[in-house]
């Protein structure tokens, strides 16, 4: 279902394209598994926010926390002027509270290639639901390099570097305020063709270091004890990527191997700057991944799919023996102490063997140029540092355990989809000059998850030795069922529109109860038009209607569940965003338009969480909201 | 008189022509047009008439204007000679050939000044002069960028076969990928194939050059202005006597698009990817090295009379034997 759905534009992920130049090739920069569990995630996103490539930089929207679509408003006239062939590119703008300037540069030549790309957030306090404004606010600096070689056709050697610094990041719901967030990756990319008899060969290098700094007194004030986190966290990866075709079969497999370094302690600043908790205890992973994927036509119109894969990983709480020294009893317990007394675990050291596969079959059909798709697999996750690490000491209720005798999470998944479009279909507001010009897309699917990784409170429940309300991990079983609709339909060149709808369900079947974050049903509807300006350049308007539903299956009660989901200030709500453009000689482009035109009060069902926190979330969301952006190109 | 050969129409797309058709709808003045196809090859005139159906007044008069792209020299002369196509995009040379053949059918206008450039990958030509020894390659033997070819190295003293050696393609793009492996290094292209060599270039190490316009060569040549009526708008007789004014609306669609073309390259290539099948980035930096501009062919009268000569210094049958005569360009 994910696919039918586009996600933020800052949702990017660091391998996926970083072609925002005219002169750069559109191009993977991986060669991506088939089955790619890197790439599955824990239930709820707990942790600095996605990074922003440079292909969202010169107009992407601001990330905002606590507005969360699935749907962006149409990219308009402006976004061809972002988007022409050219070396240079600047933009700048206000979204509400944000201001935004961003540029980027590049040169491609048959030698090689260099791109660079610098964006700069200031997001500023808005009016709450109360008229009140809220402790929102952060300063966001992304950049992004890319640089290559090709000195012949059959060789490429490549380098990306992405840094995204955040910094002053209030958070109005949570006890602490992260005022750094520092990120920086490097990537680099040998690229051979048509060598020992691979038709290519990939070597793929990864680094990053991550640190944070969050604290209770910095932006905000606190007369009450001053507590402050550090988090370092360096990844280094090494993989190499073959590709082949035998009988054909079009062939991949892979290799990688991955260290994963991961501290965080937390300081009672008031009493002299001491560690009161190792909460990340010196977590040292080693990985090994490998990886093969097929695919093939079976008949005219039919092709299958298969993936396979092993990740083999090695982890182990180097610091889990070290005890902080405050002198208080509620503190001063080492991780290892904490495992044991919570989980009954005395090892801090783990091995995990996973196999995960995947097959996917497709079969185009004669009814309008249908295309029917179906897929299962067995997935498995490794669980996250927070799952199975975490070492928050101090009062019990605000404990937060991982657990290192979790399980590893299985995904037995399932998903059907369909997709018939006209003969004049070519994507959204763009026709072909013959044919109707439509499209329509269904999809569902269902997960049965075992050794489902639960976020819980302690009540002495299976595996849980304590009942003192601390947050804890651990497995259970769960369902996860989802479907999407969408429909596209371009009325003419001029004015389109598109209907997308979403529903999933979770729930926690060992416990009898709703899974907590699942979203409420949605749905969006919108209304495009472009037109020329003259012979000069092009505008556009349009509309976007969101619907969200009230999500009835709540785990809200945290005496007996998790606890964290809350009902919000508005349940159910609707909002109408309009927008417009315009762009000249595609050189100067301006984009502008009012979100949440009625000034709706709600809050996200889904919390948007830029650090760990279980808590319940009611922040509401940005009420109407004027954004304008120019940019121009050079 | 000579034939119009499949390879002849072929050529067609290498000297950027435009076309139309409307499928045997030819009424009398006072009904009202319907389902009028405007043809064109996928190259850069087309852009303007692909926006014209959507966005050009030429809309008002016709209930169902569409553009079509034709995919092969065959679906072109079929359409042509059998009148299906009304309005088609075609090399000027080869209106002329066809209307002293006795077809029916008239020049309305000049969309391009002429869309033909030397390409290298070889470091050493810089000039006509250099591909001295060595060997060129092209599409579309005998037709448009071997005849004008043929007519430029003929005033500097070279010759084919003696000076330099000639090889040729059946497509634009076989001799783009003849270059992307080493096939061939100097090429003469038609664009958007001449923008594509680059492109395809710098994603396979091969650093190809826009070396020279073929229209500079042939100012030089001839000692006029740097530019080669070289392709228009062929319109069936019938449509000009029972709907000029809908050609009027379609020369000043013509104009206006053209315009929008040049000054939207990036909304262009998309409008390209979508309605010529090339993509977009192609489409987009090729523009700016197709020459559009759109002249009323009884403007461009002298101009194409000009070339049209220069041509029958090569062989008189280019041409049909003789220019044809007035009634040939039309006038609004």
């Amino acid at each position: 279902m994910s696919s039918m759905v586009k996600k933020r534009l800052h949702q990017g992920q660091l391998v996926t394209v970083v072609s925002v130049l005219a002169l750069l090739p559109v191009q993977a920069l991986a060669q991506s598994p088939y089955v790619d569990t890197s790439k599955l995630k824990p239930h709820v996103h707990m942790g600095p926010p996605p990074i922003i490539t440079a292909p969202s930089h010169i107009m992407g929207r601001a990330e905002h926390q606590f507005k969360q679509i699935a749907v962006e408003n149409t990219p308009g006239a402006a976004d061809k002027v972002a988007k022409a062939k050219k070396s240079a590119k600047i933009s700048a703008g206000i979204d509400g509270s944000i201001k935004t300037v961003a540029a980027q540069a590049g040169h491609r030549g048959a030698e090689g290639f260099l791109m660079g790309s610098l964006r700069k957030d200031h997001a500023g306090a808005y009016k709450g639901d109360d008229g009140e404004k809220l402790q929102f606010g952060y300063d966001r600096t992304m950049g992004q390099f890319v640089a290559g070689m090709t000195p012949n056709a059959s060789t490429e050697l490549k380098f990306v570097g992405v840094m995204d610094r955040l910094s002053d990041d209030k958070q109005p719901h949570h006890p602490m305020d992260p005022n750094t967030t520092n990120r920086h990756v490097g990537k680099g990319f040998l690229t051979f063709k048509n060598i020992a008899g691979l038709d290519t060969l990939q070597l793929h290098g990864t680094g990053i270091d991550l640190h944070r700094e969050a604290d209770n007194y910095s932006l905000r004030s606190n007369a009450g004890t001053k507590m402050r986190v550090n988090v370092d966290r360096e990844i280094f990866e090494l993989g190499a990527t073959g590709t082949f075709k035998l009988n054909g079969f079009e062939n991949a497999v892979g290799v990688s191997v991955k260290r994963d370094d991961h501290n965080a302690q937390r300081f009672n600043v008031t009493a002299g700057d001491v560690i009161n908790s190792y909460r990340f205890p010196g977590v040292e992973q080693t990985g090994l991944s490998l990886w093969g994927d097929s695919k093939v036509e079976l008949q005219k119109g039919s092709r299958a799919k298969l993936g396979l894969r092993y990740d083999y990983l090695t982890a182990e709480a180097t610091k889990g023996n070290v005890t902080p020294t405050t002198g208080n009893g509620f503190f001063d317990q080492s991780a290892s102490a904490l495992y044991s007394t919570y989980y009954g675990v005395n090892d801090t050291e783990v091995t995990d063997h996973n196999i995960s596969a995947k097959v996917k079959l497709e079969q185009d059909l004669s009814i309008s140029n249908g295309m029917l798709f179906g897929e299962i697999g067995r997935l498995v996750r490794t669980p996250s540092n927070i799952e199975r690490w975490h070492a928050l000491s101090g009062p019990t209720a605000g404990r937060w355990i991982g657990n290192p005798n979790l399980n590893p999470e299985k995904h037995y998944k399932a998903e059907i989809g369909v997709e018939f479009k006209g003969d004049g279909y070519k994507a959204y507001q763009r026709s072909k000059p013959e044919g109707n010009a439509w499209k329509t897309k269904f999809s569902a699917y269902y997960d049965k998850v075992n050794d489902f990784i639960s976020l819980d409170k302690a009540r002495g429940q299976s595996g849980v030795l304590q009942s003192d309300g601390a947050t804890v991990s651990r497995n259970v079983d769960a369902t996860l069922i989802g479907g999407s609709a969408e429909f596209e339909f371009n009325i003419n060149r001029n004015l389109s529109s598109r209907l997308v709808a979403t529903y999933t369900y979770g729930d926690n079947d060992t416990d009898n109860r709703p899974l907590y974050q699942v979203r409420p049903y949605e749905a969006y509807w919108l209304l495009d038009y472009t037109d020329d300006v003259g012979v000069a350049g092009t505008w556009n308007v349009g509309s976007k209607v969101r619907f969200s539903g009230r999500q009835d299956r709540l785990d809200d009660d945290n005496s007996t569940a998790l606890g964290m989901d809350n009902d919000g200030v508005s349940g159910a709500f609707t909002t109408l965003d309009l927008y417009g453009g315009l762009q000249l000689y595609n050189q100067v482009g301006i984009s502008l338009g009012i979100d949440n035109v009625f000034d709706k009060h709600y809050n996200e069902h889904v919390t948007g969480e830029h650090v760990a926190s279980t808590t319940k979330s009611a922040v509401t969301a940005p009420g109407r909201t004027f954004f304008v952006r120019a940019v121009a190109n050079f | 008189m000579t034939d119009i050969s499949r390879r002849k129409l072929l050529g067609f797309s290498a000297a950027a022509a435009i076309g139309a058709s409307m499928p045997s709808l030819v009424f009398a003045n006072k009904k009202p047009l319907s389902n009028l196809t405007l043809w064109g090859p996928p190259v850069g005139p087309s852009l303007a008439l692909a926006h014209l159906t959507n966005n050009g007044n030429t809309r008002k008069l016709v209930d169902g204007l569409n553009f079509k792209a034709w995919r092969t020299p065959d679906q072109l002369r079929a359409g042509i000679v059998s009148g299906d196509m009304q309005i088609s995009g075609i090399p000027s040379y080869v209106g002329a050939n066809l209307y002293n053949k006795g077809m029916p059918v008239q020049m309305l206008n000049i969309m391009t000044g002429g869309l033909l450039y030397m390409m290298s990958s070889n470091d050493s030509v810089k000039s006509l002069e250099d591909i001295a020894g060595k060997t060129v390659t092209m599409p579309f033997k005998n037709d448009m960028p071997d005849l004008v070819f043929q007519y430029i190295t003929a005033k500097t003293g070279m010759k084919p076969g003696v000076d330099f050696q000639l090889t040729y393609a059946a497509t634009p793009m076989e001799v783009v990928q003849m270059m992307m492996i080493g096939k061939a290094d100097i090429a003469i292209l038609p664009e958007p194939a001449a923008t594509a060599t680059i492109l395809k270039g710098k994603m396979g190490a091969v650093n190809v050059r826009r070396v020279l316009s073929i229209q500079d060569e042939w100012g030089k040549a001839t000692g006029g202005p740097a530019r080669i009526p070289q392709a228009g708008l062929l319109v069936n007789k019938a449509l000009v006597d029972d709907h000029m004014d809908v050609l009027k609306a379609l020369q000043a669609d013509c104009v206006r698009s053209t315009q929008w073309v040049l000054n939207n390259p990036a909304n262009a290539g998309i409008l390209g990817e979508d309605y010529l099948g090339v993509k977009a980035p192609v489409v987009e930096l090729s523009i700016p090295y197709v020459n559009l501009e759109t002249t009323l062919a009884v403007d461009a009268k002298k101009e194409m009379e000009d070339f049209f000569t220069k041509l029958a210094e090569l062989s008189p049958k280019i041409i049909g034997g003789k220019l044809p005569d007035a009634d040939f360009y039309i006038g609004l």
